[in-house]
């Protein structure tokens, strides 16, 4: 079935709910969880979805209430014009310094496993023009670079945390409970900006083709998402144990130069290629959800021009965040 | 990031809170029959 333009049908909102969100297993999400939950951790994502259902279900029936799938304007309909705008304001420069860090995050990533020798801004500024130049092309496309690289790029996810579990030791996993059962809801609960993610798919509906889509495609990508999380914590504990993984700065690309396939070693750079599809994906869509609040905002109608001028300036503040975590680890080599 | 975390719980709940205080109000306004 074709979709009407510059919409995404179920799958591809599905893709990209998935990937956006799942990537936070990629970058140092996981030891904020672990350093909480110790061998527990993995059963947050479980409590947290709970934790996060409420909020989630609210927003479904707020949604329902107007006929409008725009934020902005039934936002306008409930605040009213001035508190709406600082509303809105609030999420975007939140939502656009979460740009500028996960995207220092990724050139730190990149940089450090994998080109050493390459300067970081090279790096940075690569990302971000491809980024800048996808999310210009409209969430359409997104949405269908997103489908068509789904099954890889989560074929490659699971084979990795798979073979990580066989490699681990599963003694690492106890006990069950962690530091406690009250700890494990505790800290679940206290951590659920991590699904921040999850709300600001709300500001998307307009792009998705039915309201029944995207409430069923937010279903679909939430359960996926547990049980890839979910893996995703077994095979860190496993494989480094608690201790040693509170430790480490990004436990998946640490895991993927720990496993083997047979007598076959260093294969972390056969999953290199598929994983660096997932930040450029997900970059390029918090570009577009970030003109397009500020386009929300400031009633621009043509906000995808603003893109490139928003990956312009995130490049200079996202420098500076690599320069100090730079500073910061020669000062302790030093 | 975690300093998001009340407003991820709470955000939802005045949108919700919002939206039935209007539905109540434009409920009330209705003229009796």
């Amino acid at each position: 079935m074709l979709e009407p333009e510059g919409k995404v049908g179920i799958r591809e909102f599905v893709a990209l709910a998935v990937i956006m969100t799942g990537a936070k297993i990629t970058d140092d999400t996981p030891v904020i969880f672990i350093t909480g939950l110790d061998t527990a951790a993995w059963m947050s994502p479980f409590f947290l979805s709970l934790f996060i259902g409420l909020p989630t279900l609210m927003m479904f029936k707020v949604q329902s209430k107007f006929d409008t799938t725009s934020f902005a304007e039934y936002m306008n309909q409930l605040f009213g014009k001035v508190l709406t705008v600082i509303i809105l304001l609030f999420i975007w420069v939140v939502f656009s310094y979460t740009i500028v860090l996960d995207s220092a995050k990724y050139t730190d990533i990149i940089s450090t496993m994998y080109f050493p020798e390459t300067a970081p801004l090279w790096i940075y500024v690569v990302l971000m023009g491809v980024c800048a130049y996808v999310g210009k092309k409209g969430i359409e496309n997104i949405g269908s670079i997103s489908w068509v690289l789904f099954p890889i790029i989560n074929a490659a996810f699971l084979i990795a945390l798979v073979l990580g579990i066989m490699q681990g030791t599963s003694e690492f996993l106890f006990p069950i409970f962690g530091s406690g059962e009250i700890e494990i809801i505790k800290e679940s609960f206290l951590r659920g900006s991590v699904q921040f993610d999850l709300l600001l798919l709300f500001v998307v509906i307009p792009f998705v083709s039915s309201l029944k889509s995207f409430k069923k495609g937010t279903l679909i990508a939430v359960s996926i998402l547990i049980v890839e999380i979910t893996f995703a914590f077994i095979a860190f504990i496993v494989i480094f144990d608690f201790e040693t993984a509170k430790l480490i700065s990004y436990p998946y690309h640490e895991l993927l130069r720990f496993i083997h396939f047979g007598s076959l070693e260093n294969i972390e750079t056969i999953f290199f290629p598929f994983w660096l599809v997932v930040p450029f994906i997900r970059i390029s869509v918090y570009l577009f959800i970030s003109a397009y609040i500020f386009g929300q905002i400031f009633n621009i109608k043509h906000f995808e021009y603003l893109i490139p001028i928003f990956a312009y300036i995130i490049i200079f503040i996202g420098l500076i965040q690599i320069i100090l975590h730079l500073r910061c680890t020669t000062s302790a080599i030093n | 990031m975690i300093y998001m975390t009340p407003f991820v719980y709470i955000f939802p709940f005045l949108l919700w809170t919002a939206a039935k205080l209007k539905e109540k109000k434009n409920h009330d306004i209705q003229p009796k029959s």
